[in-house]
């Protein structure tokens, strides 16, 4: 007795590319718990507001927590101001809502994503405590060390011998993107039992937000 | 990270305990704690969305370790008209939330604003409880399927919610042995043919209890059956299912 464990790892894998002019999220639809499958239909992402969404995997519970709490503090910003949060209001909320449980940390691997005032992507990704990180690409969860390297190399030009032009995100167009990062996926679910299923590709421009919905391996 | 519970070593938890009441942790470190692990259980629930409706389904044992304690216990509950719950795990923990949801639907009536739980947000309230009891260490030990039909949106709504407060929709659900052995079954059938009719469904709910009743020891093949379309929920009486068991004799090693 005594074996109780108040956290568990739902596994998955959470992906962002900022832009110049976009931004690029994607999700597989896989939670799992231990080797078994809870359900192949729970995609990570969730729209916050129209130009910011916010992804996670980890241990889905605290995930849902954190979203609730998100959602109430994103309402009640938009009746104290009248209007709604920015995408770096949200990313410098993240700090103090993940720190404040630093004793009894929410298991979470979380992205905030979107546009700023002007329509440029940012990514922000965070550690379960709330230390955040601003890179131009990143990626979360369970597929993370099979794929990050393979992003640093398609994206950043790190590590590479060949002369194939950088695509650097400046240059890195959506359609570009769109494709690496459902490259990146279909990999992931190759090798991690965790990945799988579908993958979800949100991508936000300053016209609006396309959804887009591939299979993945389902074994 | 988690651990798996065995339910074995509850039962011998509690057989450790001398007779004359004395708790055997008494000398030890720690104090005996409660709320630890389930008592009588009760094994796996499966849940089917159709077309216009969701089934429920779930075997009646109430189990005491591997001992079958209680033959015929109901673990499906009706909330109202458009939602019912289905249980497995700790059965005392369940009945606490059956108290729970009793009162509040009362003080729903008294309101008399027409306002009554839906699926979705019992299946939402009943996360955050599981949730909040998980994060003081006091788990409430029980997994359920929560269904119905969801007059918002006007569609089936069917979900799953574990003891830690991870809570997930699907087509189909099954909780703790059902994963294994249901589920794989119940989405090759939900694949097959997308739109499943009511009859479809259940043939298909009561065939995954019949597969999990060959294969799990802590089930039986008398169950229950709860369905729910526009408007109308029934949870049916006690029935039993046909089994057989001439092919095990193929199995080497069966006899």
């Amino acid at each position: 007795m005594g074996d109780f464990s108040p956290y568990d790892d739902n596994g998955g894998t959470v992906a962002a590319i900022a832009g110049q002019d976009y931004v690029l999220i994607a999700c597989d639809s896989r939670l799992s718990t231990g080797s078994t499958i809870l359900s192949r239909f729970t995609p990570k992402i969730y729209p916050l507001s129209k130009m910011t969404v916010f992804a996670c995997s980890g241990f889905h519970a605290d995930v849902l927590t954190l979203i609730k709490n998100l959602e109430v503090r994103m309402k009640l910003f938009i009746h104290e101001h009248g209007e709604e949060m920015s995408t770096k209001a949200v990313m410098a909320l993240m700090l103090p809502t993940l720190y404040g449980r630093r004793f009894f940390p929410f298991y979470v691997r979380p992205i905030v994503a979107g546009l700023d005032r002007d329509g440029k992507g940012l990514v922000a990704s965070y550690d379960p405590v709330g230390t955040p990180e601003f890179f131009d690409y990143v990626i979360q969860g369970s597929g993370e060390n099979l794929v990050h390297p393979f992003l640093h190399n398609q994206i950043g030009a790190k590590r590479t011998l060949s002369d194939v032009p950088v695509q650097a995100p400046p240059g890195l167009t959506l359609d570009k993107a769109v494709k690496l990062l459902k490259d990146a996926f279909l990999a992931a679910a190759e090798r991690d039992v965790y990945t799988g299923d579908t993958v979800t590709l949100v991508a936000m421009t300053a016209k609006g937000t396309e959804t887009m919905e591939y299979q993945l391996r389902r074994d | 990270m988690a651990h798996r519970y065995d339910i074995n070593s509850a039962l011998l938890r509690d057989l450790k305990v001398p007779l004359d009441g004395r708790t055997s942790s008494s000398h030890s470190a720690t104090p005996k704690q409660h709320s630890q692990g389930p008592s009588v259980s009760g094994t796996a629930v499966i849940g089917v969305a159709f077309k216009d409706g969701i089934v429920l389904a779930a075997d009646t044992v109430g189990s005491y370790g591997t001992l079958c304690k209680i033959r015929t216990v109901p673990r499906l509950l009706k909330v109202n008209k458009n939602t019912v719950l289905a249980m497995s795990g700790d059965y005392a923990d369940f009945q606490f939330i059956e108290q729970h949801i009793g009162k509040q639907s009362i003080r729903d009536f008294n309101s008399d604003d027409g306002y009554e739980w839906s699926p979705k947000s019992l299946h939402s309230w009943l996360t955050r409880v599981l949730y909040n009891a998980r994060s003081k260490i006091d788990p409430l030990w029980n997994s359920y399927v929560v269904g119905g039909y969801e007059t918002e949106t006007n569609r089936p709504y069917l979900g799953g919610l574990t003891m830690l407060g991870i809570s997930y929709t699907s087509p189909y659900v099954a909780t703790g042995f059902g994963r294994f052995i249901a589920q794989p079954f119940l989405a090759d059938q939900v694949e097959k043919n997308p739109e499943l009719d009511e009859k479809t469904a259940r043939v298909a709910a009561i065939h995954a209890l019949r597969l999990l009743y060959y294969r799990n020891r802590e089930s039986s093949n008398k169950y229950q059956l709860a369905v729910v379309t526009k408007d109308n929920a029934v949870v049916e009486p006690v029935k039993e299912f046909e089994t057989a068991w001439d092919t095990a004799l193929m199995i080497r090693g069966y006899d």
